[in-house]
């Protein structure tokens, strides 16, 4: 179970950095509006990360 | 094979092709290279606490994963434990290792503080050798310094271009796989029975926290 919850956590951890790293690209044409939503996007996937260990210490 | 087992392959093998393909991908979309390194260094930090879990893990992913005791400071083939001033407290705060996985990925103490000792004394090491080096005098006048000072400023140099790459970089990066791994499998533990453990697991969370 705590494997499980742990992979799932992971991809989600995974694909919300790699929606902050395509926000971070489209910044050096778009704007500031984008630098925000990076920032939203690696808070959430640190949050994610977290959930991961707490998985592991259950 | 179960298909229990079929499921626990295929997820943990997709968990790491997925990481190397977005470790592939997002150079491209920045277009540096310290970000590559930093998320091949955190995908590998993340899957070698699969072991944590305590759920089936494939041969072949179980392969993977102690392979990377080579990117791990873990620094295991070193016996700490018979120097003359560390065997005695860390003797003491020493806990066997139960978990043949963690042993082969290098975790040769279940204690923390034991398990990083040499990363400790390795940081201690390199401001010796920064303090040594500010021992040799600074040169203002560089046009009319003698040999002696030319030779100094170049080995100063030297140095300093030496401990950027080849030490800092490489030091962060293995010691960030090898403490997360080292503390949560201790708190995973939660061993609260003696004062040493208790010292031990302070530590743990400290390097956690930190």
């Amino acid at each position: 179970m705590a494997g499980t919850i742990f992979i799932i956590v992971m991809i989600m951890h995974n694909i919300l950095k790699l929606k902050a790293n395509f926000n971070r690209f489209y910044e050096a044409f778009a704007g500031l509006k984008y630098r925000k939503l990076a920032r939203l996007y690696i808070l959430m996937s640190l949050f994610f990360r977290k959930i991961a260990y707490i998985a592991i210490m259950i | 094979m179960t298909a229990s087992a079929e499921t626990a392959d295929s997820m943990s093998k997709g968990l790491g092709g997925f990481g190397s393909t977005l470790a592939a991908i997002i150079p491209l979309v920045n277009l540096t290279a310290p970000i590559a390194i930093w998320l091949i260094a955190n995908q590998i930090q993340l899957l070698s606490l699969l072991l944590l879990t305590g759920a089936y893990l494939p041969p072949s992913v179980l392969k993977i994963l102690t392979g990377n005791q080579f990117t791990s400071f873990s620094l295991g083939s070193i016996p700490v434990m018979e120097i003359p001033v560390l065997s005695e407290p860390l003797k003491i705060l020493n806990i066997e290792q139960q978990d043949t996985n963690l042993q082969m990925m290098g975790l040769n103490s279940a204690s923390s503080l034991t398990s990083n000792i040499m990363f400790v004394i390795s940081i201690l090491g390199l401001i010796l050798i920064h303090l040594l080096t500010l021992l040799i005098p600074k040169c203002k006048e560089s046009l009319n310094e003698d040999k002696h000072m030319k030779c100094c400023r170049k080995f100063r140099n030297s140095i300093d271009s030496f401990m950027g790459f080849t030490v800092y970089v490489r030091l962060f990066v293995e010691s960030f796989q090898f403490m997360l791994l080292s503390s949560i499998s201790e708190m995973n533990a939660m061993r609260t029975t003696t004062t040493e453990n208790m010292v031990s697991l302070g530590f743990a969370i400290l390097v956690f926290v930190g």
